[in-house]
């Protein structure tokens, strides 16, 4: 198999797949829970639309460091 | 002017062939946002062509890459890239046809080596390159992405709970067209690039150009024009497959399917592994099907799929040798013979497709019996009281 593929580079793509993939997730369905919420709860919106804001810009930051990444290379 | 028409015919065949890739490949980046209403269908489509015009001139790095390393570089000459091209185009409208997603890159491939072997036999073909770029790679690339968007679709529907909050779903269509955009990006930078390599092999084989040069400007600016052309008309037979017929998706799916089949291609990119769009995005919305609990996927269908993946590179390679037959010796007359009856033969198989047009008015129509299956599995129980 190694012959044919470079297992190094595969476990890579698979590592930083799974963990920039559930990551973003996470964070982008925390995002959602917390927007939803201030929109039932009023109470407590600014609270939760700053955790909302947080967390989308985390993943906003996120995806322009990997787009910089490939593109740059 | 022998030489200057069998050129003109070859970039001209290089830009149909882009031009197929691009709206074969609107599934790829478009299908699940239409599917859960996203976006409309048209401004879907018109977004996907715009991200894959400025793709494909973000970097060149890809350029090239196809051809070389599969087939000796010094046996390509112009009727090879023909028949090669030509065999790519006829799969992509079979498979457009059947409404079925195929990798055009490895219809790409395919069409290459079976020119390559009928002009100048199989020793010219590196079989170890073809496992390396092509085979291991279709068949770890859709397992990844589907493994990434099961896991991330089981992540999103524990935390952010749709089911019980359907208000949710807002907020999941923003960022499944934020992710969709990401996907129509890196196609532009792969796909379109891919074209662009072969026809600079071509003009290198023809003298036009230096040895290891670059795709000069007007090749760059041609080829992305073709591929955004053709992604904005849409291939909404596969649109509607990948969209509907695989599973019935969600928005926060549509979410996960896409931000996994994003992050894999760019990742891949990165790491220097030439894997295929379709492959991903498939693999990425059979994830979301199975990371949802008591969703139904139609394994049917994506039999049909993994059908259609194993047998695109041989198919269009044994169509590529077919059509290089004639045309192997050079002969500009047979050439042109072969191109016109090509453009005979898919027009043709266009007219006959229209028959049962899909369009970006229907696409989002599942036809009955679809329908009826995927609601007689996610609603058992009420379908039984019902009647």
């Amino acid at each position: 198999m190694s012959q044919y593929v470079d297992l190094a580079a595969l476990r890579n793509v698979l590592v930083v797949s799974l963990v920039a993939g559930l990551g973003i997730t996470l964070l982008f369905a925390v995002a959602v829970r917390a927007l939803v919420t201030a929109d039932e709860h009023p109470g407590s919106a600014i609270r939760q639309r700053l955790l909302a804001a947080g967390c989308l810009l985390i993943v906003g930051a996120a995806v322009i460091a990997g787009l910089w990444a490939v593109l740059a290379k | 002017m022998h030489d200057a028409l069998l050129l003109f015919i070859v970039v001209t065949t290089a830009l149909v062939f882009d031009f197929t890739n691009g709206f074969h490949d609107t599934a790829n980046a478009m299908a699940t946002s239409i599917a859960t209403g996203a976006l409309k269908p048209k401004p879907a489509v018109a977004m996907s062509a715009v991200l894959n015009l400025l793709g494909a001139f973000l970097s060149i790095k890809v350029a090239a890459t196809i051809a070389s390393g599969i087939v000796s570089a010094d046996v390509i000459t112009l009727p090879v890239v023909f028949a090669g091209l030509l065999g790519a185009i006829v799969w992509n409208v079979a498979t457009w046809a059947l409404g079925l997603p195929s990798s055009s890159s490895h219809a790409l491939i395919g069409g290459v080596i079976g020119a390559t072997v009928v002009a100048s036999g199989t020793s010219a073909v590196h079989g170890h390159s073809i496992v390396a770029k092509v085979v291991v790679p279709a068949v770890l690339s859709p397992i990844i992405a589907g493994l990434v968007a099961a896991l991330a679709t089981r992540l999103a529907y524990r935390i952010a709970r749709p089911q019980e909050r359907p208000v949710s779903h807002r907020y999941f269509r923003f960022g499944q067209l934020a992710a969709a955009g990401l996907v129509s990006l890196a196609h532009g930078t792969n796909d379109a690039q891919k074209t662009m390599g072969v026809i600079t092999l071509a003009l290198i084989a023809d003298d036009q150009l230096p040895a290891h040069a670059d795709p000069p400007v007007w090749v760059i600016i041609a080829y992305a024009l073709a591929i955004a052309a053709g992604t904005y008309l849409g291939g909404w037979r596969v649109i509607r497959t990948l969209g509907h017929r695989l599973t019935h998706i969600e928005p926060p799916q549509g979410f996960t399917a896409q931000t996994s089949a994003a992050i894999v291609l760019l990742t891949a990119t990165q790491g220097g592994l030439p894997l295929s769009t379709t492959h991903i995005t498939s693999g990425a919305v059979l994830g979301s099907g199975v990371g949802k609990r008591a969703a139904s996927i139609r394994w049917g269908v994506a039999g049909s799929m993994v059908v259609a993946w194993v047998l695109t590179l041989p198919a269009a390679a044994l169509m590529a040798a077919l059509i290089g037959l004639p045309v192997r010796h050079g002969s500009t007359a047979g050439v042109v013979l072969v191109a016109l009856l090509a453009a005979l033969v898919l027009f043709l198989a266009w007219r006959v497709a229209r028959r049962h047009a899909v369009n970006a008015h229907n696409v989002n129509d599942i036809p009955e019996p679809a329908d009826r299956a995927i609601r007689d599995q996610e609603f058992p129980i009420l379908e039984e009281k019902a009647s």
